[in-house]
């Protein structure tokens, strides 16, 4: 005898990408099912008692035990609603004892948006920032905000193809931190209230590059939670089509690159790291892909050392899977060479200064040309005469 | 010394698991350490569960470990307090200074290499630092004021050095801070104990993943004189959390890196101390560990609605009450084997009764059980 259990996964959508894994289990047994964030699935088991778990990018597990009777069952997997962020206090000193803003040069506070109520994300601020030349210049504001909300905005970016941005987002209560931006003409901006406990503040940032596939994945290879990254990814198969189609999406070729590198699959990788390396030498991740094939296949060092030479000089890569990859080799290059290359000394700031466990390349810095160690916290400088108040 | 144990050189040859842990609780020239020096360009706390958390990793290899095509082999271990020195399965071992983990990497080295089909297994605790890579400091680090990460492993390096091991299995388990001491940072070029050399094209196609007990900037703690969080949540894994059985209804179970690396992070998540657990190197999903016990698992029961009871967890064939809840204590939470169970919830009101459940099916990775009841 089979029945029918229908699986309905209820969370926000502003902060998780679909589809999450759900396992049902028995005792011993799991079947897992990739299920689409507010569409259901239906598995069909033997009628009796499961447990259904969901585990999060951010490792929140959401479970239920149901019994599954002959005639079928449904089960709805859903967070409980987020109590509301109390405002945090006035801007704090920074921890090396100097004053709430920015270190040299006047300061200027932004008006709020009229009509807008002063939350937890009042007097955030950002600005865009693009790779030309060698260093981050500035680059007029080009984005629109949604609706403020009283703990969140979304701001949806326009952006020119072929270039390398960042965006640098600061608040009174929050450091201002550069985040190099996926390659992508549209990104999107996701800014939520948080509990101002961790690194990054008060102000939560999350960035969609237009590609649900790949940001979900990098979610999951990113905060460990592999055995679910294959599960949404129905593992290689999924990675490698989107390897495949980087001419149309290059967000999803260069997460579905570093997928199949962890997982040593060069063999579904064919030869298209060196195509996506010759289409776009701006992005810096193609071409440590493609150094990073190279260097699986035990090629000379000088082919994937001019590669990680010329992915230095395009800017600091977008992912940190890809400043890990291109700074381990480049240090262990210089260690066997007995001195250091200037492809190394380059990058070193910008891997004193990154938050590892964040997927996209994102540090500290008040200018995005100098990484900082040390959090800086408050008001946009009046130098950044480009940055936009968001709320 | 800082071997405690190896396998009967007259047992058949073949694949072995080799295990180098080092467990530093001694910093002698911190503050309160053996030679505390007041020039230093940072300082750390003396702590006391890195030796405590090696010898529960010691007392796990030695009595419940195994491995589906490499048994333990050696366990080689280095270890510091104050005062020295710790004795680990009866053995006093050497202190975790530089010179005793060069000693001891050096022997574990030689084993790991002697068999591709070894499974190579490297474990630390004590405290650490992070910069450009994650440096895991030794009991005489501090001893060169100026060169403050002399006498500390650069655990990247010492990684990358590692894939001239022919072993094609190697697990990293780092149980140390990731914090930045900012007085570090003015360095240009950080240099620390790499213990293995690497050339550019070593040979590829190993298992090499890393755990790390904490995220990137952040600290990795334990209550004052137990073993750390992460350690705990680890053995807890091999021991029956993380396993999984290599066929549908069978009796073999094993732990494989991603389910131990996931039900660690769990864990750690659930004890709320925001501390997080996070993976690093490469490799796919070796196979860690398989179970020589029935694997233990968390029950947890929920009498719904919440009423006083007495619960008591027994076998079908009526055998003594192995588990028992005084009434009262709300939600029960604790590890049992593996099995099937019959539970039994008592009230002090006679007209309340349990509603009939069959029997309790308890297996990896945990068990949530709700009685209810009616009056």
């Amino acid at each position: 005898m089979v029945s029918e259990l229908e699986i309905l996964v209820e969370v926000d959508p502003f902060t998780v990408v679909g589809p999450v894994p759900v396992e049902v289990m028995t005792p011993g047994e799991v079947v897992r099912v990739p299920v689409p964030i507010g569409r259901s699935v239906t598995v069909t088991l033997e009628p009796g008692r499961y447990t259904c778990r969901a585990v999060l990018p951010n490792g929140a597990v959401l479970a239920r035990d149901i019994d599954l009777p002959a005639t079928g069952a449904t089960v709805t997997l859903g967070e409980p609603p987020a109590a509301p962020l109390p405002i945090p206090p006035g801007p704090t000193a920074a921890p090396s004892g100097g004053p709430p803003t920015f270190s040299g040069g006047d300061t200027v506070w932004y008006d709020h948006p009229s009509g807008a109520a002063a939350g937890p994300l009042s007097g955030c601020w950002a600005a865009l920032w693009t790779w030309t030349d060698g260093s981050w210049q500035p680059r007029l504001w080009s984005g629109s905000e949604g609706r403020p909300e009283a703990d969140r905005l979304t701001v949806r970016l326009s952006l020119p193809a072929g270039t390398l941005n960042a965006v640098q987002i600061g608040a009174p209560h929050a450091p201002a931190r550069v985040i190099v931006l996926p390659p992508s003409h549209g990104p999107t901006l996701l800014l939520s209230a948080q509990e101002p406990r961790g690194l990054h503040g008060a102000v939560h940032v999350e960035v969609r590059s237009g590609s649900d596939r790949a940001d979900n994945l990098l979610a999951y290879v990113n905060t460990g939670l592999l055995r679910q990254a294959e599960m949404v990814a129905t593992w290689v198969d999924a990675a490698e089509d989107m390897l495949q189609r980087k001419v149309v999406d290059q967000a999803g070729a260069a997460v579905a690159g570093y997928f199949l590198l962890l997982g040593r699959r060069d063999d579904r990788m064919h030869d298209w790291p060196a195509n996506f390396a010759t289409w776009y030498p701006w992005l810096p991740d193609a071409l440590i892909i493609r150094a990073a094939q190279l260097r699986g296949r035990a090629r000379p060092a000088g082919e994937y050392e001019a590669l990680l030479a010329a992915a230095v000089a395009a800017g600091p890569p977008v992912y940190t899977q890809g400043l890990r990859a291109a700074y381990d080799t480049l240090q262990m290059l210089s260690d066997v060479a007995g001195q250091r290359s200037p492809a190394l000394d380059a990058l070193r700031p910008y891997a004193m200064a990154v938050d590892w466990d964040l997927p996209l390349t994102t540090y500290w810095a008040t200018d995005p040309n100098e990484p900082r160690i040390d959090p800086r916290t408050g008001r946009a400088p009046a130098s950044l005469r480009h940055a936009r108040s968001l709320a | 010394m800082t071997l405690v144990w190896e396998s009967d050189p007259a047992q058949p040859g073949g694949p072995r698991t080799h295990v180098l842990l080092i467990g530093v609780g001694h910093y002698r020239h911190m503050p309160g350490g053996a030679e505390e020096r007041a020039e230093r360009d940072f300082t750390v706390d003396q702590v006391d569960s890195p030796p405590l958390s090696a010898q529960a990793m010691v007392d796990f290899l030695l009595t419940e470990y195994g491995h589906p095509t490499a048994p333990l082999g050696s366990v080689e271990v280095v270890a510091s307090e104050q005062p020295g020195p710790v004795v680990v399965a009866g053995v006093p071992v050497a202190a975790a200074t530089r010179s005793g983990v060069r000693t001891a990497y050096q022997a574990w080295r030689a084993r790991c290499d002697t068999d591709p089909g070894n499974v190579a297994i490297f474990y630390f605790c004590g405290h650490g630092v992070a910069l450009d890579n994650h440096y895991l400091l030794l009991e005489d680090v501090g001893a060169y004021p100026g060169a403050p990460l002399e006498n500390s492993i650069d655990l990247i390096r010492f990684h990358r050095g590692m894939t001239g091991c022919p072993a094609r299995v190697q697990v990293f388990l780092v149980d140390a801070c990731r914090d930045v001491p900012r007085l570090l940072v003015q360095i240009p070029d950080p240099q620390a104990e790499r213990l293995a050399d690497y050339r550019v094209n070593s040979p590829g196609g190993r298992d090499a993943p890393i755990l790390r007990a904490t995220a990137d900037k952040k600290e990795a703690v334990a209550p004052r004189g137990e073993i750390t969080r992460f350690t705990h949540a680890l053995l807890r894994g091999l021991r029956g959390i993380a396993a999984t059985r290599t066929a549908p209804g069978g009796a073999d179970w094993v732990v494989q890196f991603r389910d131990l690396a996931e039900k660690v992070r769990l864990q750690l998540q659930a004890d709320g101390h925001g501390q997080e657990c996070r993976i690093g190197g490469d490799g796919f999903d070796p196979t860690v560990a398989r179970l020589t016990r029935t694997p233990v698992v968390p029950l947890a029961v929920t009498v719904v609605p919440d009423t006083v009871a007495e619960l008591r967890l027994g076998l079908p064939s009526g055998e003594a009450t192995p588990y028992r809840r005084e009434p009262g204590l709300g939600r029960w939470s604790v590890d049992v084997p593996a099995g099937t169970y019959v539970l039994e919830a008592r009230f002090a009101r006679p007209d309340i009764v349990m509603e009939e459940q069959g029997p309790l099916e308890v297996a990896p990775p945990n068990r949530d059980v709700s009685v209810a009841v009616r009056w």
